[in-house]
């Protein structure tokens, strides 16, 4: 019995080492943040304070919080077609050779080498200030990121699997749809969470030179009216946005659903 | 063979590069006959078995089922077949039963969810895995996983069933025995036709009506040898080791 309590006492023990790091971690942080403000001045550098005001701000403001909303929209758009596009590009280029070629040898290192602010430029050209431009920049740039991670996930998808299921059926879509993508959640899932943090920051350059919408555009309007304190709260905001979708969403998602792919015992 | 002939394999050759796996190799399977491939490691028995499955083209000669050439008819043959595979390749993310029921989902979409779910509970209770039917791969022990196998095969209901070395990549000895027990019991059962393929000698004795013995690379039909014993067999009777000693002398008693 007691060692049952010991071992308790040991758990609450680590839990509250654990708070207390974290807690210290972010009173350094903030206390960084304050003094850099008091030296620096509000104009260049507001402290927490007042960036946690700005953003009180925003969100008690329906038409500055939608912003938010118009963001997360882009971003949501942009990584779920870079999905859909790379899906198709990548098993087009696994059972197809003539296209394999042009995929490995032109179309990934093209598509890597292609500098984003190039391409938000170019797309204002293409698709004028608004969503199009933005979700464009975003899709580019993410690409091929489900791209790499596409093609060496379908190097190691278990052929096995494959054999077995060829056995029962010779419907491809079938074995791709109930076999192959399957075997290819873990690495959708990794690639998502990357992209999804990548992606956010692309929709705020993509909004910035190309929309007339969204935090990258209310970042920039607030930068054109001196409004330092304004900038913060929207990249504070940002900030907690992808914070929030890598360290509870995806990891939650991870914990509740990708426990399925382990083979280990 | 009294029974109805279902099989014929004939002058089946297979080569890889310069290696002769399989040569001019004729053999004839009847309805509910249970026959053992057997040959010693490496002979070719699983690339028999891979064209029966059609996963492998032969280079000369054919297979049939009941007159449907496998290669000709493919899809048709297909529907006649399952397989039961040596390492059990579940899909780790389905459960069991979900294991079970994606056999009948992959071959026939047009049975609905409810049908096969059921028709997969009985294959897993056939099993005897009605208590782990929930439990993902991962949380079954090796002869569970190979169970979760044979109730994908069975669900299947296909005329012939294909059997890889299903015993060689259990660890135990117990699970190795209770699984070849499982297997008599369940041909009995339903007595559907099964090509087994191995290399254990007693396996053979134990499991079939017939042993199909195939000589090392490249691979010919060195001789059929019945098996006249009741079921269930003990492999210690004098009349199994008069048998067992037999086939191994025509591996010069280098197999056992």
């Amino acid at each position: 019995m007691s060692t049952v309590q010991s071992e308790a006492s040991r758990g609450w023990f680590r839990a509250l080492k654990g708070i207390r790091g974290l807690g210290i971690s972010y009173a350094i942080t903030v206390l960084l943040w304050y003094g850099l403000g008091l030296r620096m001045g509000p104009d260049i550098f507001p402290d927490p304070l007042r960036t946690l005001v700005a953003v009180g701000k925003i969100l008690t403001n329906a038409n500055l919080i939608k912003h938010v909303g118009i963001t997360f929209g882009r971003t949501v758009a942009g990584v779920l077609l870079s999905m859909f596009i790379a899906a198709a590009v990548v098993i087009a280029a696994r059972y197809w050779s003539p296209f394999r070629y042009y995929f490995l040898k032109v179309f990934y290192p093209g598509m890597r080498a292609i500098p984003p602010v190039a391409v938000a430029l170019l797309a204002i050209v293409w698709f004028g200030l608004g969503s199009g431009t933005v979700v464009f920049v975003i899709v580019i740039t993410v690409l091929p990121i489900y791209m790499i991670d596409l093609w060496e996930g379908m190097k190691v998808i278990d052929s096995t699997l494959v054999e077995m299921a060829t056995v029962l059926t010779s419907n491809g879509t079938r074995i791709l749809k109930k076999v192959v993508f399957p075997m290819l959640v873990p690495v959708l899932f990794a690639s998502t969470k990357l992209s999804f943090s990548v992606a956010f920051k692309l929709a705020l350059v993509g909004e910035l030179l190309g929309a007339t919408s969204g935090m990258g555009f209310m970042v920039y309007q607030s930068q054109q009216e001196y409004k330092t304190d304004m900038v913060f709260a929207w990249t504070f905001l940002l900030v907690m946005l992808v914070v929030f979708l890598e360290y509870y969403f995806f990891d939650v998602a991870e914990r509740k659903y990708l426990y399925k792919w382990q083979t280990e015992k | 063979m009294a029974d109805r002939e279902i099989i014929e394999v004939s002058r089946l050759s297979k080569r890889f590069g310069s290696l002769q796996v399989i040569n001019s190799l004729s053999f004839r399977v009847a309805q509910g006959e249970f026959v053992t491939i057997f040959g010693p490691s490496g002979c070719g028995k699983t690339t028999l078995l891979r064209i029966l499955a059609t996963l492998e083209q032969p280079d000369q000669g054919t297979i049939e089922v009941n007159g449907v050439n496998g290669f000709a008819r493919h899809e048709e043959y297909k529907g006649k077949i399952s397989v039961v595979w040596q390492d059990p390749r579940l899909l780790p993310w389905r459960t069991a039963l979900q294991n079970v029921t994606f056999a009948l989902e992959m071959r026939y979409p047009e049975v609905s969810k409810g049908d096969a779910k059921q028709q997969a509970r009985e294959a897993i209770k056939l099993v005897g895995l009605v208590d782990f039917a929930d439990h993902l791969p991962r949380q079954l022990s090796g002869g569970m996983r190979q169970r979760v196998n044979l109730a994908r095969a069975l669900v299947l209901d296909a005329d012939i069933m294909l059997m890889d070395e299903p015993l060689a990549s259990l660890n135990e000895i117990t699970e190795k025995r209770q699984l070849m027990n499982e297997i008599a019991k369940l041909w009995e059962l339903k007595r559907k036709t099964i090509i087994y393929v191995t290399h254990s000698v007693s396996e053979a004795i134990y499991l079939s009506d017939r042993i199909v013995v195939l000589s090392d690379k490249p691979t010919v039909l060195l001789e059929q040898v019945e098996i006249p014993l009741s079921r269930p067999r003990v492999l210690t009777s004098a009349a199994a080791e008069k048998i067992s000693n037999h086939i191994s002398e025509l591996f010069g008693g280098m197999i056992g």
